[in-house]
């Protein structure tokens, strides 16, 4: 059976799509879930999605937008199917610090896994609003419409977002300095103890 | 770090985040003539934005994932195009879901169909949950009622089912659901909060009288659960929000 103009000319929109905005989708499901599999599942969700309801898209301009909506979408089922509810332990779990100090701006952040492992302790109501304009590219203003809240609370909340992955963030790098420190007292303790002289 | 320049660094981290255009973003710029610490703080800031935006980009595709999405069309039925748009009250309703990624989780029912009650319940909750603002501070429901007349297109009123005298009025404010008017009360006791909106029976979904009282729960992960109670009185339709675990507000009649 031969396709029709109008399914051909879906399909290609379709693939454009998948051409456009595949990695975007993925990098954001990955930062929202946190596993590899579970963004690819995401994202799979959303094409599928997106293609059920393609005749809603009204505006093509508007197709990058409308993705990331339902990828969204998608993950607040993700979220209410999970099984194993995963305790966030962080903006609401770690008590904040009181003092200042510290305020350098962070090298680490290229470690994507100790990005990931800080990303997944947030909440949802501080990760998102993070992601959404750090990594989508709304502003401020977009994602407080999209999220249907402020902008003094989009703003607040990215604000802790920060604060908590700045937090979790150095504090992985002092433990990994210490861990480091530790192994190289080991090595000096080791070349400097006498050495026995075999033989003679 | 003194409170001082704490308090200019939480202004500046808020507009960092936003255009370079805005007013409020110009003004704490303005404010950076005030010395160079402040200054640097700023530079430092705009810095650990672009490493934010850069090091959440650092994600491995996997192998083959646009191939698999590729072949979707060819798996779906074709009856596929028309199962639930994002126009118009979907819309709305979609966004809301997204709203309630922020933490609060929801309930839809399953598979692909949305059931509007369900997000109905969902938008009710997460603006009860974001604290919006009371415009009206009164025990007295009759101030309540004559503040915000001609909000709704019928008479203002606290559901007659209202049977909890131990539950005290906070105030309430004029709100909108999905572009939709409602009047939002907020109600208090002993530290446990709860919401009832009031709405037009029409302007949702499931609009018409409602046979019986309809309970939605909404999970939030890692946090007690919500429950939101739809029910109808005459040409009102209410909504009630409460903590699942909470000593309910009213006790529609079941």
């Amino acid at each position: 059976m031969s396709m029709g103009a109008s399914d051909q000319s879906q399909r290609a929109a379709y693939e454009s799509w998948v051409d456009g905005y595949t990695s975007d989708l993925y990098r954001l499901a990955y930062r929202l879930v946190g596993q590899a599999a579970a963004a690819e599942d995401l994202v799979q969700e959303a094409f599928y999605h997106a293609w059920r309801s393609r005749k809603s898209l009204k505006d093509q301009g508007k197709a990058r937008a409308w993705l990331y909506q339902i990828l969204r979408y998608r993950y607040a089922h993700w979220v209410r199917d999970r099984t194993r509810r995963i305790r966030t332990t962080g903006i609401d779990g770690a008590p904040e610090k009181a003092d200042g100090a510290h305020r350098q701006p962070l090298d680490r952040l290229a470690d994507s896994e100790e990005l990931q492992r800080a990303l997944d302790t947030l909440d949802d109501r501080f990760k998102l609003p993070f992601l959404m304009v750090f990594l989508e590219g709304l502003t401020c203003k977009e994602a407080a419409a999209k999220l249907e809240i402020p902008l003094g609370t989009v703003l607040s909340r990215i604000h802790r977002a920060r604060q908590s992955l700045r937090e979790q963030l150095r504090g992985s790098v002092e433990q990994k300095a210490s861990a480091e420190r530790a192994d190289a007292s080991a090595h000096r303790d080791d070349t400097d103890r006498p050495r026995l002289k075999l033989g003679g | 770090m003194n409170e001082h320049f704490e308090s200019l660094r939480c202004q500046m981290e808020e507009a960092a985040a936003l255009p370079a255009d805005d007013p409020q973003r110009q003004a704490v710029v303005r404010q950076l003539l005030a010395g160079p610490e402040a200054e640097q703080i700023w530079l430092d800031l705009l810095h650990e934005d672009e490493q934010w935006r850069l090091a959440l980009r650092h994600v491995e595709l996997p192998e083959g994932l646009e191939r698999r999405l590729r072949s979707i069309p060819d798996e779906v039925p074709a009856t596929g195009g028309s199962a639930w748009t994002v126009s118009g009250w979907w819309g709305g309703a979609i966004a809301a879901a997204a709203v309630l990624a922020v933490g609060v989780g929801l309930i839809l029912s399953g598979g692909t169909e949305v059931n509007a009650a369900e997000m109905f319940a969902a938008s009710a909750v997460q603006k009860h949950l974001d604290e919006p603002r009371l415009t009206v501070e009164s025990a007295d429901p009759g101030e309540i009622a004559s503040s915000f007349r001609g909000h709704l297109p019928q008479e203002v009123r606290m559901p007659e089912t209202m049977i909890d005298p131990t539950y005290r009025l906070v105030g309430g404010m004029k709100s909108r659901i999905d572009d939709k008017p409602v009047v939002y009360t907020r109600w208090e006791r002993d530290g446990q909060v709860c919401a009832v909106y009031q709405f037009c029976k029409q302007d949702f979904p499931m609009g018409g009288d409602l046979a019986a009282p309809q309970k939605i729960r909404t999970p939030r992960p890692g946090r007690s659960d919500y429950e939101v109670t739809l029910w109808t009185e005459d040409h009102c339709a209410y909504a009630l929000v409460a903590e699942q675990g909470a000593r309910k507000l009213p006790q529609p009649p079941m």
